[in-house]
């Protein structure tokens, strides 16, 4: 009894720790591999790719804080590429702001169906997934169109470099900061937290727990649809299928990140690290030369090894479905 | 709505507020018993309507040849949702077992001949595979829906590193007097996809597993405490249902002729939406192998009407989801105070 004790203490004080554990492992090890992994040019490379990522996590981040989970982040995300990468070279700039009002508008609508209809959140969002492909693959039907060459000075700012890395890299770690003083400062985000950790005892608490949950789709679909907008910009062309993996990469930082996927425990900082694990272990592959065929095969493992870990093996009594 | 909480609240006795509740109950079980039922007979009227040879044996037969691979995922995912779980892997492990078979068999890729024998192994391997997801769920504590979202991953990436981004043709000739062959019209496919069917559905209706089932999905604590191992039932439901996703895919890969990871694209939701719509419930407890028969027969209808109509495949997605959470919403039991996460 007492030794089970201690090795569930033993795996909680690890999955504390994990996220530094891990970013310092994968970077020992693929520099170990391969020395050119912590060169200039790969670094800002690894910036580019994890900017849009970054997003996207973050966001998701703040769902799962609640106890929910969005299925649809990656299809979110290739619904606003397309958008963004057919009606840039026409709208202009501005439509980054627009995407930011679709990606609420999806918010809400999730947000609505978990909590007011209380549907499980997973159902929810696999259901209006659909809604977003269909969008994607309709306006887009016969796979990526570029971005017409002459149009191309209006997106290039993106990805020029500032000190030393991309724009959007800056942009992206701007909302992050954004996001971490919300999560870590305000009431919002604490309540944020503590939905997750026990609904019932938030309400009774006085809390608008359903506000919340709104809240935290909104949060999570705007982040989905800026990530898919510098999509876009990064590739320079309109993608329907950009976000099918995407999905995947991001829960599997989050879980990476310490998240407890009950919900109630986690960070935005943390996320970050994990972000910038997955990243390095996915663009680490391709410097080593490995099958890209087995990029999801590891993404998955690496999300379950996580997820075991972080889950909580305290509270027996709780059921889990 | 208010006046229903009126008249709730106002009882003024126990008693009353209990009788009303029961009644309440009962209401609720006849319409979650009987709507789907109507539905299939509305569904069936509509496309009879718009389909003048619809009630020809030939059509019959093409609607139960149509409904065959959806009845073979249905068979396990019954039981996920009988437990209150859910299994989003099975694209994943149809489209390896689709894969692995083709790979095994008598192909144009590779000289494996192994036959039937090439069959047995992938069953056995992803039911042991979803035997892993189970022990997964049950002993790590992770919630179903991430741990089978990462194994589904995992075998899709699988799938594709079997036949390494080159679709492997089949050539063996079992496959090809089974998916040629047919009895009194009926195509073998759909035979044997009944077949599962029945086995599945005797098993959840007649032997103590099944009822463990809907034990577990109804109160898991009472299960517990009646000396029933939970765990062990969660890890064989999941060992199942991984099991009938690969007799899905095999069938798939015999249909086709060709192994690939997209035989299980686009195959689990509609099942998903089809057991909701037969009456399941996604909390569990609810639902059973009739019952999901009536709803895969609703969403083939449906499909085959949709088709006909001309709608753009995709949207078929969206008119799907809009089911699922419409069923859903109906069937929820708001007096058992859930929390949606």
């Amino acid at each position: 009894m007492t030794k089970k004790l201690n090795l569930s203490d033993i795996s909680y004080s690890f999955s504390k720790y994990m996220y530094i554990v891990s970013i310092v492992l994968v970077f020992l090890v693929f520099t170990i591999m391969s020395p050119q992994f912590l060169s200039l040019y790969s670094l800002q490379n690894l910036a580019l790719e994890t900017a849009p990522m970054l997003l996207m996590s973050c966001g998701i981040s703040f769902v799962i804080f609640t106890g929910g989970i969005d299925l649809g982040t990656g299809s979110i995300a290739s619904c606003t590429c397309v958008i963004t990468g057919l009606y840039v070279s026409q709208v202009g700039n501005s439509i980054i702001l627009l995407m930011l009002v679709v990606g609420c508008v999806m918010g809400v609508i999730n947000g609505i169906l978990v909590s007011k209809l209380k549907l499980p959140s997973f159902i929810v969002t696999l259901c209006t997934t659909n809604f977003w492909n269909f969008v994607a693959l309709r306006l887009s039907p016969s796979g990526s169109q570029i971005i017409p060459l002459n149009k191309r000075s209006m997106v290039n700012w993106a990805t020029k470099d500032v000190i030393g890395f991309p724009v959007i890299f800056w942009i992206a770690l701007a909302i992050t900061a954004l996001l971490y003083f919300i999560q870590q400062y305000t009431v919002f985000g604490k309540t944020i937290l503590s939905v997750g950790a026990n609904t019932r005892a938030t309400r009774m608490a006085g809390v608008d727990t359903d506000k919340a949950q709104i809240a935290a789709f909104v949060i999570c679909d705007a982040c989905c649809a800026l990530a898919g907008a510098f999509y876009a910009y990064k590739l320079k062309s309109a993608v329907p299928t950009v976000g099918l993996d995407l999905n995947l990469l991001s829960i599997a930082a989050v879980a990476l990140g310490g998240a407890s996927m009950v919900g109630g425990r986690g960070s935005i900082l943390h996320t970050l690290v994990g972000v910038i694990t997955i990243t390095a272990v996915t663009s680490g592959l391709e410097i080593i030369g490995c099958n890209a065929l087995w990029k999801d095969i590891i993404i998955g493992m690496i999300l379950i090894l996580a997820v075991c870990l972080n889950s909580d093996s305290k509270g027996r009594d709780l059921i889990i479905k | 709505m208010k006046k229903k909480l009126v008249e709730y609240m106002g009882s003024s006795t126990v008693a009353q507020q209990f009788t009303y509740k029961v009644k309440l109950d009962a209401k609720n079980e006849k319409i979650r018993r009987y709507a789907p039922l109507i539905l299939l007979i509305v569904m069936t009227i509509i496309c009879a309507s718009s389909q003048k040879s619809f009630f020809t044996w030939g059509n019959i037969v093409n609607l139960m040849y149509q409904m065959s691979i959806p009845l073979v995922i249905s068979v396990g995912l019954t039981y996920v949702l009988l437990l209150g779980s859910i299994d989003l892997s099975i694209e994943g492990v149809m489209g390896f077992a689709g894969s692995l078979v083709a790979y095994l068999v008598l192909n144009r890729t590779n000289s494996n001949n192994f036959g039937i024998w090439g069959i047995i192994f992938v069953i056995i391997l992803c039911t042991l595979v979803g035997a892993f997801t189970g022990v997964l769920h049950v002993k790590a504590r992770i919630a179903s829906f991430i741990v089978t979202y990462a194994i589904g991953c995992i075998m899709t990436g699988f799938a594709v590193l079997v036949y390494n981004s080159n679709p492997i043709q089949v050539s063996e000739p079992l496959f090809d007097s089974i998916s040629r062959g047919s009895f009194l019209q009926i195509p073998y496919i759909t035979l044997i996809s009944f077949l599962i069917f029945l086995i599945g559905a005797v098993i959840l209706k007649y032997t103590a597993f099944g009822r463990a089932v809907y034990a577990i999905g109804d109160n898991e604590v009472a299960t517990r405490s009646a000396g029933i191992n939970v765990d062990l039932v969660k890890i064989k439901v999941f060992a199942l249902c991984a099991c009938t996703a690969c007799l899905a895919g095999i069938l798939q890969c015999v249909r086709l002729k060709i192994g690939q990871s997209s035989l299980g694209t686009d195959q689990m939701f509609p099942v998903v939406t089809a057991i909701v719509v037969g009456g399941g419930s996604l909390y569990g407890g609810k639902g059973g192998a009739f019952q999901s028969f009536i709803g895969v027969l609703i969403y083939t209808e449906l499909a085959n009407w949709l088709t006909l109509m001309g709608v753009d495949p995709y949207f078929k997605e969206v008119i799907l989801g809009l089911i699922i959470i419409i069923a859903v919403t109906l069937t929820i039991e708001r007096n058992r105070q859930t929390i949606s996460k």
